[in-house]
């Protein structure tokens, strides 16, 4: 089990886009993937729906649980994505 | 009895015929709990309605790319993401297995659920988004209570549909030939069945409170979708009174379709460009067959709402370039993109401000972020190798802004000169002559624009400081106000003076009664829906410059907007509507 802390930087929060990426990145993957919130809820990163949900605000702190056989490889691509921050420009 | 109902009339035009009422069926077996030992059963119910619901969606896509643009086929692409969403089957599942809900309690709960989450956000998109999560609830819902679709299939014979709503998937499902008209109970001016109303030209009324309390099929009614009424067994008065209109409007219309293969020209031979407002590449040939001398607006908005990132280059070029070909050498103008005030695009993730059309929107945008504006910029410069394309800047409100707009556009020229990428190096740049301060330094914009437009839609509610989409100052907004055509005159008289053309794309331009007054003011373009167009190029043919020019005079000295109308109806009426009979 793999486990990593990110911030949101986007100045209006994780919206549709992001979002979009996020699950289309990580649905390939075998491994279980999931967005955790300072308040405990969570969330399947590979549902538009559940990562929605959680409104995420700009600021935020959230942490990615990843369990699987390829787990490796499925965090090293979530932190390529925060990395570039979805491929937006901020 | 005769019944009537009102609402909103979003598309023009009488229409008499025999309804056919068609509900959504929503509630139907969703307050059911099961027992333990039928839980197996209720799943393989659900996972039998997922699988018709994905089977549909797809026969509805394949439909639907080819009669409609992309925004529909993207609205229930977006459908069949929430059927296979993992938060959304398996948490219906989970209430049906844990807390024996029936399938149809489960879909209402997970989908109220969601669509109550994207109820709550601030972005009008994401807003929207809600209706799509229910829409697919109620596929799935209808498929469950087993009497999915069978209703919209029925129809054999020419209706007039009356719904609770019309979704887009409903929509795609209809013999267009067989719908002579709508209404419905949801909907406002913007929504879904109003665009597909005024894309299908036929008449329609929405928002109507109540119309599904007491009707039934075969029912005869009356829709009047320029009042926005429904007037079911009318009394034989109603039906004379409604027969002489549909006469008029029969006759009229046959009488407008002969001019529109001619150019417009008054008696006395002054030549009027009359132009299409398109907003896709699907608007071109309802253009085209009503006549459009060319193109003096294509919004490109649509281009970026109906899709989900930024389209890029290569895309918006085959967009435009359709149009430079398709209009064979007659103008095309292009308007760069005007987002912010009623128009929000999700991606952009533009900040809900408090005074959105007096905030950052359209050119301001654009030069705020140069990346999106050369991107459009060089996508309309590689088109213009294929015809004549121009330029328009909207929501210019000084020299200044068209200066740094024609700098970025002089960047995107030099980009391709340096690539060798061919584009039409006249191309012209003009400007959207729509915020009160445009209209009064017209003669300092007049110097370095090649053309002006005046956008009357905005340009009415800056003057006049009234929202047109508040209905409690709606009293205010009309754009025959004398303020307003003083602003128009001063606009039309610096672009002549500097020797620049001059036209309009807003509403006031397809009005035929305002349409006398547009010639007086010597505004060369006039720019309309395509549907008005015929009729435009018939009430030019029936005046003449000098006496426009006299009534333009007498508009300017009007006091106020009641003696405008006044002054305006009864020129119209002597010289136009009587020539009608």
């Amino acid at each position: 089990m793999l486990s990593k802390k990110f911030v949101i930087s986007n100045k209006y929060g994780f919206h549709l886009r992001p979002a979009q990426v996020m699950v289309e990145k990580m649905t390939p993957f075998n491994s279980s993937v999931k967005i955790k919130r300072g308040n405990g809820t969570e969330v399947d990163a590979k549902s538009l729906l559940g990562l929605m949900s959680l409104g995420l605000k700009d600021g935020e702190t959230v942490e990615a649980v990843i369990m699987g056989s390829d787990e490796m490889s499925a965090m090293k691509t979530l932190k390529e994505l925060f990395s570039s921050n979805f491929g937006e420009n901020q | 009895m005769e019944k009537i109902y009102r609402g909103i009339g979003v598309s023009e035009g009488i229409c008499r015929g025999k309804t056919f009422v068609f509900r959504h069926n929503k509630n139907a077996g969703t307050s059911r709990t099961i027992s333990e030992k039928n839980v197996k059963e209720e799943i393989s119910r659900l996972e039998s309605a997922v699988r018709q619901a994905e089977k549909e969606i797809d026969g509805l896509i394949a439909k639907a790319s080819e009669s409609l643009d992309g925004s529909e086929v993207a609205v229930i692409k977006g459908q069949k993401t929430f059927l296979s969403d993992p938060a959304y089957c398996p948490a219906i599942k989970k209430l049906i297995s844990e807390k024996l809900y029936s399938a149809e309690k489960a879909v209402k709960e997970i989908t109220d659920q969601y669509a109550g989450v994207f109820e709550g956000m601030d972005n009008a998109y994401m807003r929207e988004r809600a209706t799509d999560v229910r829409d697919c609830g109620d596929r799935l819902l209808d498929y469950l209570s087993g009497s999915h679709a069978k209703l919209l299939s029925e129809i054999r014979h020419p209706v007039i549909l009356v719904a609770d709503d019309l979704s887009p998937s409903d929509t795609v499902k209809l013999d267009r030939s067989l719908i002579l008209a709508f209404a419905t109970e949801k909907g406002g001016r913007t929504s879904h069945t109003s665009v597909f109303a005024k894309s299908l030209g036929i008449p329609a009324a929405v928002g109507i409170p109540g119309l599904l309390a007491d009707v039934s099929c075969g029912e005869d009614v009356i829709l009047d979708g320029g009042r926005g009424t429904c007037i079911f067994s009318p009394q034989p008065e109603t039906v004379r009174e409604y027969n002489i209109k549909m006469e008029k409007e029969k006759r009229q219309n046959e009488l407008f379709s002969r001019f529109s293969g001619r150019p417009a020209e008054t008696k006395d031979g002054k030549r009027v460009t009359v132009v299409s407002n398109i907003g896709s590449a699907s608007d071109i040939g309802d253009s085209i067959k009503n006549g459009a001398e060319g193109v003096g607006l294509f919004r490109t908005e649509q281009i970026y709402l109906s899709s989900n990132s930024l389209p890029d280059e290569e895309t918006q070029s085959g967009i435009y370039r359709e149009a430079a070909e398709r209009y064979e050498g007659r103008q095309v103008i292009i308007r760069t993109l005007d987002i912010g005030g009623d128009k929000e695009i999700p991606y952009l993730g533009i900040r809900k401000e408090n005074n959105p059309f007096l905030g950052y929107r359209a050119i301001r945008y654009c030069l705020g972020n140069e990346e999106i504006f050369i991107t459009q910029l060089r996508a309309i410069l590689r088109a213009s190798a294929y015809g004549n394309l121009a330029i328009m800047f909207p929501m210019i409100s000084g020299v200044q802004e068209l200066r740094a707009a024609k700098k970025v556009l002089e960047k995107a020229k030099g980009q391709l000169q340096s690539q060798g990428v061919p584009f039409d190096k006249n191309i012209k740049a003009g400007i959207m002559v729509e915020i009160p301060s445009a209209a009064l330094m017209a003669d300092a914009l007049a110097e370095e624009a090649d053309f002006f437009s005046i956008g009357t839609n905005d340009l009415v509610q800056y003057t006049l400081a009234a929202d047109r989409g508040n209905e409690r100052v709606s009293y205010l907004y009309d754009y025959l106000n004398p303020a307003v055509i003083r602003l128009i005159k001063h606009t039309a008289d610096a672009a002549h003076a500097a020797g620049i053309p001059v036209g309009m794309c807003g509403a006031m331009a397809g009005d035929p009664v305002a349409e006398p007054l547009l010639i007086g003011l010597g505004l060369d373009e006039l720019s309309m829906a395509s549907g008005a167009l015929a009729q435009a190029k018939y009430t030019v043919g029936a005046l003449s410059t000098e006496s426009c020019r006299k009534l333009a005079r007498k508009a300017c000295g009007c006091k106020d907007v009641q003696q405008v109308h006044k002054l305006l109806r009864g020129y119209y009426n002597d010289n136009v509507e009587n020539r009608v009979k």
